[in-house]
């Protein structure tokens, strides 16, 4: 079973709590595939800007240097050594043992290097390219680590399914920011492993877990209890999935609202909320 | 040639917005350099409020009759007085006199009041522009300025307005078309759905004046609004003569209408009409368009797809306000937060700075100055929604956070 994993970045976060998920569901992933770092665009507006900020000096000496724009990132498959990885995967038993001066463990790249997992780097992530990538890579499932919205070009690669695991309950909460806007709304603070549609958060659902943040304090606290919490409940449905053991349970479009990105001054609730310690009651 | 008639163009705008004034000069670059960054810091509401009521303040004593000057101008000053929109700033006034306690608001709200009677038609109806040159009656130029002198009457008991009301409301009844749209008396001799403006006023007049003519004009207006209505919650007919791709201005409009309108009618289950959910829905679309794009267009197609690049101000603040509403009729906090983005966003265009009486504390019409809405001018009803909009917001965030215990 070819699994593969659809990133914003590969060098991220999500990308270590998924694969050290998937790990520990003693599940070997195919390969990854991430979207390239964006060029800083350089217009005139910025210039001016910073013109204002700085001085002309600055305005000459960027041209000097840089030109007019940025060239983009690395295509096609890449090499991983020689990258400056931020974030450390645990050390599997036996392994490499840890460096000098570096956390104990493995980055992200000698992880990918020891397991052989291939890192395609992409500009666009529903590029031909992007389709050309996993279609090399022969994937069966592709799970999704915070992407933004894929279209079905992309979405019809994969031969069982595109999974994906939300931060709340499905369907009520779909969009963005949704952990704050279960605690907003009153309703527990969960995750959902749906598969993916062209929708947004509309595909079928796998499974719903319940979490409870009433130990945690803050937003940020929160939310990475969820994050944490969401990688595990995916990689373990990954595993129930190719077990045959979930039924795929379609939404229903009306049963749910989308929700946006949260303004701070709703925040403030939420945050009030949880350090009251957040509890839900409701069956 | 195109090339050459771009650059005319160009140096005509130049030249429109007097350029040559340091204060003009600041904020045309402000703009060109780039008009999608905040000229202001954001500040706390009552400093955005504040600022905006000055200013009204200023338009009001810039025409010395009582009327509220139309506009700031870039390129000749102050504007005449504007009946319309001096009508739907008397409410306004009276609120923020309620709030801040001060008199001095309530008294200005009387001038112009009072000016509002002065500048009446013998046949009850009021001018369609600003009293700089004659203008033909209006059916929603008579409409706003029916919100000001009802309130003028509940706020003072004088009866003067309550008669000025039921002779504006007797002209708005008797030149309706039998289908419920008014085309004699409205803008271009056309039928518009952004008239439900004149329902709601005519619904609070019979609120006073309970003489079913005024109901039953409201009512078959608002039902021929409802047959413009798409399944996607656009309204055709909703531009003041471009329907394709309308202001949001005029969007909005008809959406606030619909609102007021529906919460007149049903005051114990407003939610459940069908004015309220027609309005629902395309507040819906609205929101979902502004907040995937973090941005709002002054102009949308029958898609709700933006066709502009710019922002119509005085939109936003009015979409703003009806999201506020929204959420006061519905709980649904999506409106609350995109509201609460809208008005940073508004408030973020604010120049606080400027010694330029018309500028500061002035909302522009258009974000940049040269967008298609009330190009290189400073309207007094982007002021006053925006006014109306912060109030709200306030009065909304003080009840929430008394209800979660926060300060």
């Amino acid at each position: 079973m070819n699994l593969v994993v659809l990133c914003k970045s590969w060098n991220h976060k999500k990308v270590l709590e998924i694969l050290a998920a998937l790990r520990e569901q003693e599940l070997r992933v195919r390969g990854l595939v991430a979207l390239a770092a964006a060029p800083e665009k350089k217009t005139w507006t910025d210039l001016a800007r910073k013109t204002h900020e700085k001085s002309v000096a600055y305005l000459l000496r960027h041209f000097r240097k840089n030109g007019a724009v940025d060239s983009t990132g690395t295509n096609g498959f890449i090499a991983v050594n020689g990258v400056t990885p931020e974030f450390h995967l645990p050390m599997p038993n036996g392994q490499l043992p840890a460096r000098q001066n570096q956390p104990a463990g493995l980055t992200i790249a000698e992880y990918a290097e020891l397991q052989q997992i291939p890192i395609a780097v992409v500009k666009d992530l529903n590029s031909a390219e992007c389709v050309a990538a996993l279609q090399r890579l022969e994937t069966d499932i592709l799970l999704l680590g915070g992407v933004p919205i894929i279209r079905a070009n992309v979405l019809a690669v994969p031969k069982i399914c595109t999974l994906n695991v939300h931060m709340a309950l499905l369907p009520t909460f779909r969009g963005m920011n949704v952990a704050e806007w279960s605690i907003y709304c009153g309703a527990p603070a969960a995750v959902t492993v749906h598969q993916v549609d062209p929708g947004v958060d509309t595909g079928a659902i796998l499974y719903r877990e319940r979490i409870d943040v009433s130990d945690c304090p803050t937003i940020a606290t929160m939310r990475a209890k969820v994050s944490r919490q969401q990688h595990l409940v995916l990689a373990k449905c990954t595993r129930l999935l190719i077990e045959k053991k979930l039924v795929p349970e379609p939404q229903q479009k009306e049963a749910g609202k989308q929700y946006y990105l949260m303004h701070d001054k709703l925040k403030k609730i939420v945050a009030h909320r949880l350090a009251r310690g957040y509890h839900h009651h409701a069956p | 040639m195109i090339a050459l008639r771009s650059t005319a163009k160009q140096l005509r705008d130049l030249i429109e917005m007097r350029l040559y004034w340091p204060s003009h000069l600041r904020i045309g670059l402000q703009d060109y350099f780039d008009w999608r960054a905040p000229v202001t810091t954001l500040q706390p509401n009552a400093v955005h409020l504040q600022a905006a009521m000055d200013w009204l303040c200023r338009a009001q004593e810039a025409t010395g009759d009582g009327g509220v000057s139309a506009r700031y101008r870039l390129s000749k000053n102050w504007a005449a007085s504007y009946p319309e929109t001096t009508g739907y700033i008397i409410p306004t006034f009276f609120n923020y006199a309620d709030l801040t306690q001060r008199e001095e608001y309530r008294t200005r709200a009387q001038r112009m009041a009072d000016w509002l009677l002065a500048v009446q038609h013998e046949n009850g109806a009021f001018p369609g522009h600003d009293v700089s040159a004659q203008s033909e009656p209006r059916v929603f130029n008579t409409g706003q300025a029916l919100l000001g002198l009802l309130r003028a009457f509940r706020e003072t008991g004088n009866e003067i307005y309550l008669q000025a009301s039921q002779r504006a409301g007797e002209w708005l009844t008797a030149v309706q078309d039998p289908d419920g749209a008014w085309r004699r008396f409205a803008y271009y001799h056309r039928p518009h759905a952004y008239y439900t403006a004149v329902d709601w006023p005519l619904l609070e007049l019979f609120a006073v004046i309970p003489k079913p003519a005024f109901r039953e004009t409201a009512r078959k207006h608002l039902d021929w609004v409802l047959a413009q209505q798409q399944p996607n919650g656009w309204f055709d007919k909703s531009g003041f003569k471009d329907d394709a791709t309308p202001f949001l201005h005029t969007i909005a409009y008809t959406i606030s209408g619909l609102l007021e309108a529906g919460a007149l009618l049903e005051p114990d289950r407003p939610l459940e009409n069908v004015y309220m959910q027609a309005a629902k829905r395309a507040s819906e679309a609205l929101l979902h368009r502004f907040e995937i794009r973090d941005f709002m267009a002054g102009q949308f197609d029958r898609q709700w797809k933006a066709t502009v690049t710019y922002s119509c101000l005085t939109g936003n603040v009015q979409t703003s306000f009806n999201w506020l509403r929204l959420y006061e009729f519905s709980q649904d906090a999506r409106f609350l937060n995109g509201a609460l983005k809208l008005n940073d966003y508004v408030k973020s265009t604010q120049n606080l700075t400027s010694r330029n009486p018309g500028i500061h504390g002035g909302i522009k019409g258009s974000q940049p100055l040269w967008g298609r809405y009330i190009r290189y001018s400073y309207p007094n009803w982007a002021a006053k929604f925006f006014v109306d909009a912060l109030m709200r917001e306030n009065r909304l965030l003080a009840e929430l956070y008394h209800r979660e215990g926060l300060a």
